[in-house]
């Protein structure tokens, strides 16, 4: 019985305390003596619910994430495909907008010296380094083509057709070492031939007939034309001299020039099918290169 | 001394656990077992009435001063305090209505906060919600009570008094 009863006192002290907590609390309000037992509190137990929490969150993800899962499969897989598409789409958009422009240029230089051109896109490309350099076009005879037509874009010279199907020619490049096409200097008529030297049609061989003529880098080519246009029209820009070889002794000058149409990239090109009436000379040639930016397009 | 310290230890995780856990999971009825109600009326039944209201009041206070808290300071701890006793009397007086006691505890938690809350007119108490969200908070807390109350009662019972405890029925039934 004596342990009752001081169970009994002590519940009575304890709920008096609570009381007067209550009390005391209930009648000061916001300026309670007892708000620094609650800020106390607050710092102690909020330091705890947040490492609970930081540590309970991510288990509550694992499992928003595992119910979710079917539903994120879904989405990630049309998010895939609708990617996919759309990058189809703007790699074909690219493509197109390539083509425009490289047609326009065409149209470009077709306008300034009066060819008429059958536009074409290379379809296929045989190149071994050094020996054959070779692209195959998408037009034939059946648009007018024939062998012998001279091959350019919107940069340059590009080479002349050797083969003729209905629907599909052959083309040997300049930088193939076995073409030789007629070119003079520009503003000049220093004459000379125009050789490929294979690297890939980085560079092209300039022999030039007169070895007392001035050759300085930095020059231009054009094509020198042969009889009705065949197979190189005249006036085609060729590329620029970039180094003069010193040939003491030899009847010819030898310099290396950097072709304008990027020989090795090709992709829109023009047969011209008419040559121009009058020789347009230097008309189409690109602006004077600046020192040491690149001449060409 | 040790099962008092895995006691106070067990106290404040739940305190932590009701918070951060609990009271957030997404149960049908908005409601949630009290942990720490369940956690006292455990201490109580293994410690007896004095224990029983001094750990009720002590949970009481820090379920109080808890944040998220903005109710007044004091009520929770009143509440925990008479449960707790009365927990510890019934264990003291009838060791063999333990689980009845515990239930009855469980279930007469929640509607002692409400009627706590309403004398003290808390604004936030409506009688529509009263009706609406006590019948889940006693079922939850039934619900939740045997399992809580039997591993609290583990915990502040202590070792040794576990491995005494069937000696002492054998003298019981030999006398």
């Amino acid at each position: 019985m004596r342990d009752t009863r001081r169970a009994r006192m002590s519940l009575g002290v304890l709920l008096a305390a609570a009381l007067a907590l209550m009390t005391v609390d209930h009648r000061a309000g916001a300026n309670s003596p007892l708000s620094p037992l609650r800020t106390a509190g607050a710092e102690l137990f909020g330091a705890a619910e947040s490492a609970g929490a930081g540590f309970v969150r991510p288990i509550g993800r694992f499992f928003e994430t595992m119910t979710a899962a079917p539903d994120a499969q879904r989405r990630i897989d049309a998010l895939r495909a609708e990617n996919q598409r759309l990058r189809r789409d703007l790699t074909a958009q690219a493509l197109d907008r390539q083509h425009s422009a490289e047609l326009g240029r065409l149209l470009g230089v077709a306008g300034i010296a009066g060819y008429r051109l059958v536009p074409a896109q290379v379809i296929a490309r045989r190149g071994t380094p050094g020996f054959e350099e070779a692209v195959q076009l998408d037009v034939g005879s059946a648009d007018g083509v024939r062998s012998e037509m001279t091959v350019l874009n919107g940069d340059g010279l590009v080479g002349r057709v050797v083969q003729v199907s209905t629907s599909t020619s052959t083309v040997v490049l300049l930088s193939d070492p076995a073409s030789a096409a007629g070119a003079r200097l520009e503003g000049s008529n220093e004459i000379g031939v125009v050789h490929g030297v294979g690297q890939n049609g980085r560079l092209l061989r300039f022999r030039l007939l007169d070895s007392t003529a001035q050759v300085v880098p930095g020059r231009r080519i054009v094509s020198f034309g042969s009889q009705r246009g065949a197979p190189y029209v005249a006036g085609v820009p060729i590329g620029v001299v970039e180094h003069v070889e010193a040939t003491p002794g030899e009847l010819t000058r030898i310099a290396y020039a950097r072709p304008y149409a990027d020989l090795t990239a090709l992709d829109v090109v023009g047969v011209v099918v008419q040559a121009p009436r009058r020789n347009p000379r230097d008309a189409v040639l690109p602006d004077v290169p600046r020192e040491g930016a690149d001449g060409g397009a | 001394m040790g099962r008092d310290v895995a006691s106070v230890g067990v106290l404040l995780l739940a305190l932590v656990v009701q918070v951060t856990v609990v009271n957030r999971l997404p149960l049908p009825g908005g409601a949630a077992p009290d942990l720490v109600l369940l956690t006292v009326v455990g201490y109580a039944l293994a410690r007896g009435a004095t224990a029983g209201a001094v750990m009720g009041f002590c949970a009481g206070l820090a379920g109080d001063v808890l944040p998220p808290a903005a109710h007044v300071l004091g009520q929770y701890t009143l509440v925990l305090c008479l449960i707790g006793f009365a927990a510890g009397r019934v264990a003291d007086s009838r060791p063999d209505a333990r689980l009845p006691a515990a239930l009855a505890c469980a279930a007469a938690g929640p509607p002692a906060l409400a009627v706590t809350s309403l004398l003290l007119g808390d604004a936030q108490i409506g009688g529509e919600a009263l009706v609406a969200t006590l019948p889940w908070e006693v079922g939850y807390n039934l619900l939740a009570a045997p399992p809580t109350v039997w591993l609290v009662m583990r915990i502040a019972r202590g070792p040794r008094e576990r491995e005494l405890r069937p000696v002492g029925h054998l003298v019981r039934r030999r006398a």
